[in-house]
């Protein structure tokens, strides 16, 4: 359990570690990289395919937070905030990226657990799956990810993107269709 | 408003729902990269609470014959410095005329970074303050107030580090404003804003 001179992961608000680390207790803030990097690491990972794009990606969204923190105005609502300067980090990084052929399967296969019941068949799956993900327009794939993974509702998603919910919803609807062609042979094995 | 399941994207999701495990020294090198200052302000007004202990300004108390000792100790040390730099220039010059070809010129920089003294101005009359704020002092709105040279103008000198900042200004303590001599760039808190390019100093 991260620990900082008296801090708990499990017992401090956001807005109290905020409050401590803008007071000059800058050790407070391991607390809520702990905190956020275990609840957001997924959700990077996906959006860009492999683990060490997601790091980096994920350590400027938390430098930049750590440096922009007097700007945070509603410091108990640090996570919102947090994930949008994050969900802005992996849509730059995908951007920079481009199209560029990922190889993050290597990454994926390493997080599999040792007792599941078909590994190899599970890891194909897997693959294909992270592969079909990958294909998907940048706002597309961020948008399912919001809505089916983080299970964010529409307005929620609307304040981290910026984009209306209408245009969201078309963009979740196309994402699924998509999916559901590019995995349509692997799901009839 | 209710929305129907669908079965194949269920399975999708819990698929993609399984957590993922970032390097052990994730953390670590996360704290590590916020200790890297990129500015010293010139004339820093951020109140003393709020900076680690080892930036906090100390008060010293010197008696009037310990001041004096400490007086004539100082002076003793800059003649004996000037006289030893008069000795090292004496060398390089005799050294220079005995075999020139073979030198260079010294570099007067060393591994030391190069800073550059940056002038930020914003002109509005009728404010009470402006202060400025951006990356290069965390965006404390309290730690670069800007001063009303003239009326209506308002500036504040800063020394970076060479780089892209990106930054505003905060009128009367409230209204946050961009630099409209600067181009914007969009932020990630919704506002936009301005963006400096600090260039190197170029050589003379």
């Amino acid at each position: 359990m991260t620990q900082t001179r008296g801090l708990s992961i499990q017992n401090d608000s956001d807005a109290a570690i905020v409050a401590r680390v803008l007071a000059g207790d800058s050790g407070a803030y391991a607390v809520i990289v702990a905190r956020y990097r275990a609840q957001y690491a997924r959700y990077a990972v996906r959006m860009l395919g492999s683990r060490e794009d997601a790091e980096e990606a994920m350590q400027d969204a938390f430098v930049r937070a750590y440096r922009s923190l007097a700007k945070c105005d509603e410091p108990e609502r640090f996570a919102p905030w947090f994930f949008r300067i994050l969900a802005n980090r992996c849509r730059t990084a995908g951007t920079r990226r481009g199209r560029r052929e990922r190889t993050f399967v290597n990454d994926e296969l390493a997080l599999l657990s040792a007792s599941e019941e078909h590994p190899a068949e599970r890891a194909a799956w897997r693959e294909e799956l992270d592969r079909a993900l990958q294909r998907l327009d940048t706002d597309q794939r961020e948008a399912f990810l919001l809505k089916h993974v983080e299970e964010l509702g529409y307005d929620d998603m609307a304040v981290i993107t910026g984009v209306g919910v209408s245009a969201l919803k078309m963009r979740v609807k196309r994402a699924c269709e998509r999916l559901r062609v590019l995995l349509q042979e692997v799901q009839g094995d | 408003m209710t929305e129907s399941r669908d079965p194949f994207i269920d399975q999708i999701a819990a698929e993609l729902k399984r957590p993922v495990r970032f390097d052990a020294r994730f953390d670590e090198r996360v704290m590590d990269a916020l200790n890297a200052p990129e500015v010293i302000p010139l004339h820093p007004t951020r109140q003393a609470g709020r900076r680690p202990w080892i930036m906090r300004p100390w008060t010293l108390r010197v008696s009037p014959i310990g001041a004096f000792a400490t007086a004539a100790a100082l002076v003793g040390v800059v003649v004996f410095s000037a006289w030893q730099l008069s000795a090292v220039d004496q060398v390089q010059v005799a050294t220079q005329e005995v075999g020139a070809e073979g030198l260079t010129p010294v570099a007067n920089t060393g591994d030391k970074p190069q800073l550059v003294t940056h002038q930020f101005t914003y002109y509005q009359k009728g404010l009470q303050s402006i202060s400025l704020v951006g990356g290069f002092n965390d965006w404390d709105s309290d730690s670069t107030m800007m001063t009303e040279v003239s009326p209506g103008v308002w500036t504040v000198s800063l020394v970076l580090r060479p780089g892209v900042y990106e930054y505003q200004f905060i009128l009367n303590g409230k209204q946050r404003v961009t630099d409209p001599t600067m181009p914007q760039t969009s932020s990630d808190f919704g506002s936009p804003n301005s963006v400096v390019t600090v260039s190197p100093k170029v050589p003379q």
